[in-house]
């Protein structure tokens, strides 16, 4: 209870923090539309303060980017020119950790840090992306209708035939709005599309939308590759507790142009641990492999955002040095994590593990937020 | 005659797709469109135009209108954070 406490005072500092930094909310559809199990791998880029998580109930985690961080000081980091030659600092992210000790609110018993770098991050469209979208088909149609819009408005200012232009701009022209188009209109908008008939100028009326729409869709469901370290250093005995190195974060979704597509997580990492609750301080090496399917349950309406993912996965461990008297080299963990989006970034992890090894089950709530 | 500016500026994107459309009296038509950053001088005569806006981005775009200007509806500055096309009433 008092790490929640906790937890929503660092939260709501951080939240105010924010504000004051950066008030404007930057919309970035990509970030919106990616899983929850996605953004807790990697942060979202443009985040100063990256993603904050109270994992297993026990510690306070922050990733900021370096981008993000960067960008607060030098501004000009944000212009197209400058965000296409930063790639390392967009594809860097800092881990730090506290975990607050269980008899004071005041004191912690270790901190953690960490690198993470993102050897794959296409999460961003890249400029040469953004020329093939320009030169597309549906691309010169849509800035044709823009123009015979703005033709049309410009011939009648003043007039209601400029409103309804106007509006039709503003909000698109749907199956509803083709029988009431004024004769004018309407064989302008033919001219500029190349219809032959009502159905064949709805398509091509729409066809830069769903063209842009998927673009950014399949960006949420890029895949995304990370390698990095992290270390816990025990603020009691004064000396590194663990040291992990992770080469491989790997996260495939089954079908990028499906926005409700599964994906497969897989990470692997080498740990350097010492048992400090040993009274010789057991020096333990594992290798950790985890492996995990999301699966989105539920999403909006709109299909841009999930609402519950359930993500079922296998946990090992292999013992290569320290090794406990009658441990098993290996162990075999089964897991289950529900996620659960409380608002656009604000989610709520629950993981439940098995120990096979002494049969039980235990479950772990915590809260996560993102800042985009 | 005026030079009226319109400018559009992109954030934490590699690049844009702008379009941007001027519609005037006496048949004034001009049209454009943009990757990057864009600063466009128009020598307009004093007049009501329409002025139709198109940004798609995945990342910031904020579009301005500055010079000798009467009024413009919506307000410029104008941030696109939450959409894509926007069309104006410009007096000048």
């Amino acid at each position: 209870m008092k790490h929640l406490l906790l937890a929503g005072l660092f939260l709501s500092g951080s939240l105010s923090l924010f504000a004051q930094i950066n008030a404007k909310k930057l919309d970035d559809s990509v970030q919106k539309a990616r899983t929850m199990d996605s953004k807790a791998n990697f942060a979202s880029i443009l985040g100063a303060l990256g993603s904050f998580a109270g994992k297993d109930g026990s510690n306070l985690t922050f990733q900021p980017t370096f981008y993000g961080i960067a960008s607060l000081f030098n501004p000009d980091l944000k212009k197209s020119g400058n965000f296409r030659k930063e790639i390392f600092i967009r594809n860097s992210q800092l881990t730090l950790g506290l975990t607050p000790a269980a008899t004071s609110l005041f004191k912690y018993d270790s901190l953690g840090a960490g690198y993470t770098y993102a050897i794959i991050n296409n999460k961003k469209l890249t400029a040469k992306k953004y020329r093939e979208l320009g030169s597309s088909e549906e691309y010169k149609t849509f800035q044709k209708v823009q123009d015979a819009l703005a033709q049309y408005a410009g011939a009648h200012i003043g007039e209601p035939e400029a409103a309804l232009a106007l509006s039709l701009f503003n909000k698109g022209i749907g199956t509803s709005d083709l029988p009431t188009l004024p004769k004018e209109l309407r064989s302008a908008l033919n001219q500029a599309t190349g219809a032959k008939d009502d159905a064949d100028l709805l398509t091509k009326l729409g066809a830069w939308d769903t063209l842009w729409q998927n673009t950014i869709s399949a960006l949420s469901r890029a895949p995304l590759f990370t390698a990095g370290f992290n270390s816990i250093y025990d603020l009691v005995q004064h000396r590194w507790q663990e040291i992990s190195l992770m080469p491989v974060n790997l996260t495939l979704y089954m079908r990028r142009s499906n926005p409700q597509s599964s994906s497969v997580t897989i990470t692997g990492s080498y740990v350097f641990d010492v048992d400090t609750a040993n009274k010789e301080n057991l020096q333990r090496n594992l290798i950790k492999v985890n492996l995990g399917y999301d699966i989105i349950a539920l999403m909006t309406k709109d299909k841009k955002k999930t609402v519950f993912e359930i993500k079922p996965g296998l946990m090992t461990s292999f013992v290569t040095k320290g090794k406990y008297l009658n441990e098993k080299t290996s162990t075999w963990n089964p897991s289950l994590t529900l996620r659960a989006r409380l608002s656009d970034n604000f989610y709520l992890p629950v993981t439940l593990k098995y120990d096979t090894k002494d049969p039980q089950l235990f479950g772990f709530l915590a809260i996560q937020y993102s800042f985009n | 005659m005026p030079i009226i500016t319109f400018s559009g500026k992109i954030s934490d994107a590699e690049s844009t797709a702008v379009h941007l459309s001027v519609a005037g009296p006496d048949h004034f038509f001009f049209s454009n469109s943009y990757e990057d950053d864009f600063g466009e001088k128009l020598n307009l005569p004093p007049g009501d135009y329409l002025v139709f806006v198109s940004a798609f981005s995945d990342g910031d775009f904020v579009f301005n209108v500055t010079g000798n200007i009467r009024s413009i509806t919506p307000a410029v500055p104008d941030d696109y954070a939450s959409k894509s096309k926007q069309s104006y009433q410009l007096t000048v």
